[in-house]
């Protein structure tokens, strides 16, 4: 199964340039686009959704967020008919009792088990951002989120970084992440994790990126054999 | 809290407050605020900077270069800007009106690097040569332990204490650990020795004198 994006809609960005006429974008893993704010992600999410500028044998859906408040997310989204894992995942996801509104409508989208799943940004805590990728990873999801916020990326498998409203650079996420000084010229700094391990490279302390403390503490004992 | 803002002033650099967010607020040429609460009906971007500042076109483009506002958008509607261009435009208004303490409520958000390395040095240029103070409500730690030394954190509407020690677990009862915090935290739990430092280049000091 594959999804080709199709040239895009003329004047997307009608008010703030034209970001892509043409996107010739396999979609085939967890996917991140990363750009500063006004670049036109959500822009491009929605026309997206309108025109329906895209190829697929597949089922496609869109979440852009939902500020709503609720009280009780189980009846929201029918807990008691879900199977264990579901369940198992909801318990998790909404353990930490913030952004239920925001949560329950990704859900429910979620349970419909689309094959491509486009959501914007919702500025999910990092612990639930990586359950929400490790849960469509599981249920072969491909999932396409846009965000500002550079620590997301080290999430996703695949990133897309916008500058001036096209695309800059695009690649497996950790070989993206690499080019220290090309992100930097970009505008972006380098994810935290990503950053520390690479100038710890420098003092001959690691010789590989890590994505998170724990890789780190081993990559640290590793090296210098503690 | 905002009648006793001065005593959370610091004039020779940024005043932070963490766990706090304005619900009431008005701009004047004394204390101006620039916040995601804030909305116009439907004014266009160029009509609102001109409103009460009496400031003429040269003066409305300076002030947007000076925030980083791409001058197309003087000419839309307030709404269909994005929240970091409305922030921008209200700090771009308040410099149109010469406020002398400027309360930011999470100006920061959603910037990418170049653009907050770009408003610090903007901010401090105001704080040192114009002597604007700048007062910050931030909740993202990672941002605060790169600009500051202390902070007040709010541990409701009214109560807040003065916070020196980054490393007190009562500040991630309210907001998450910053980056540097948490990794010396869990290289401690892991059996090393590693200084108490806050921002990213001391900490990297600090793991090499730690580990090596």
């Amino acid at each position: 199964m594959e999804l080709y994006f199709e040239i895009l809609p003329r004047d997307v960005w009608v008010q703030k340039t034209l970001l892509l006429k043409s996107f010739p974008f396999l979609f085939h893993e967890s996917t991140c686009m990363l750009g500063e704010s006004g670049s036109g992600k959500t822009l491009f999410l929605k026309e997206l959704k309108k025109n329906k500028n895209y190829r697929t044998n597949g089922t496609v859906d869109f979440y852009f967020g939902k500020l709503t408040s609720i009280k009780n997310w189980k009846s929201k989204i029918h807990y008691e008919m879900l199977d264990t894992e579901d369940q198992f995942f909801c318990d998790v996801f909404f353990q930490n009792g913030k952004q239920i509104g925001q949560k329950c409508g990704l859900v429910l989208k979620l349970l419909k088990n689309p094959n491509y799943f486009f959501c914007d940004d919702l500025h999910l805590c990092y612990h639930d951002l990586e359950l929400l990728v490790s849960y469509s990873q599981k249920k072969s999801i491909f999932l396409f989120y846009v965000s500002n916020n550079i620590e997301v990326t080290t999430y996703f498998s695949y990133l897309i970084v916008l500058k001036n409203h096209q695309v800059a650079v695009e690649g497996k996420t950790h070989l993206v992440l690499k080019e220290e000084k090309l992100m930097k010229v970009l505008g972006y700094s380098l994810p935290f994790y990503v950053n520390l391990s690479i100038q710890l490279g420098y003092y001959g302390l690691m010789n590989s990126i890590c994505f998170n403390k724990e890789d780190m503490e081993i990559c640290l004992r590793t090296s210098k054999n503690l | 809290m905002f009648k006793d803002i001065q005593k959370f002033i610091n004039p020779d650099g940024f005043s932070v407050i963490v766990h706090f967010s304005l619900s009431q607020f008005v701009s004047s040429s004394e204390v101006g605020y620039v916040t995601n609460a804030f909305s116009l009906e439907n004014d266009l971007v160029f009509d609102y900077l001109k409103k009460d500042t009496y400031c003429n076109d040269e003066k409305i483009f300076q002030a947007c270069s000076l925030v980083k506002l791409n001058k197309s958008l003087l000419s839309l509607s307030y709404t269909v800007l994005t929240n970091v261009e409305k922030r921008k435009v209200q700090l771009a208004h308040l410099l149109l009106l010469h406020s002398k303490v400027l309360v930011l409520d999470h100006f920061f958000d959603d910037f990418i690097y170049s653009e907050k390395e770009y408003f610090k040095c903007f901010f401090r240029n105001l704080i040192h040569k114009q002597h604007i103070a700048i007062l910050l409500l931030e909740d993202d730690m990672n941002f605060i332990c790169e600009i500051v030394k202390h902070f007040y954190l709010f541990i409701d509407k009214t109560h807040y204490k003065l916070i020196t020690d980054f490393y007190d677990d009562e500040i991630y009862q309210y907001v998450d650990m910053p980056y540097t915090v948490e990794l010396i935290k869990y290289f401690e739990s892991c059996g090393y020795s590693i200084d108490h430092e806050i921002t990213f280049n001391e900490t990297l000091k600090a793991i090499y004198r730690g580990v090596a």
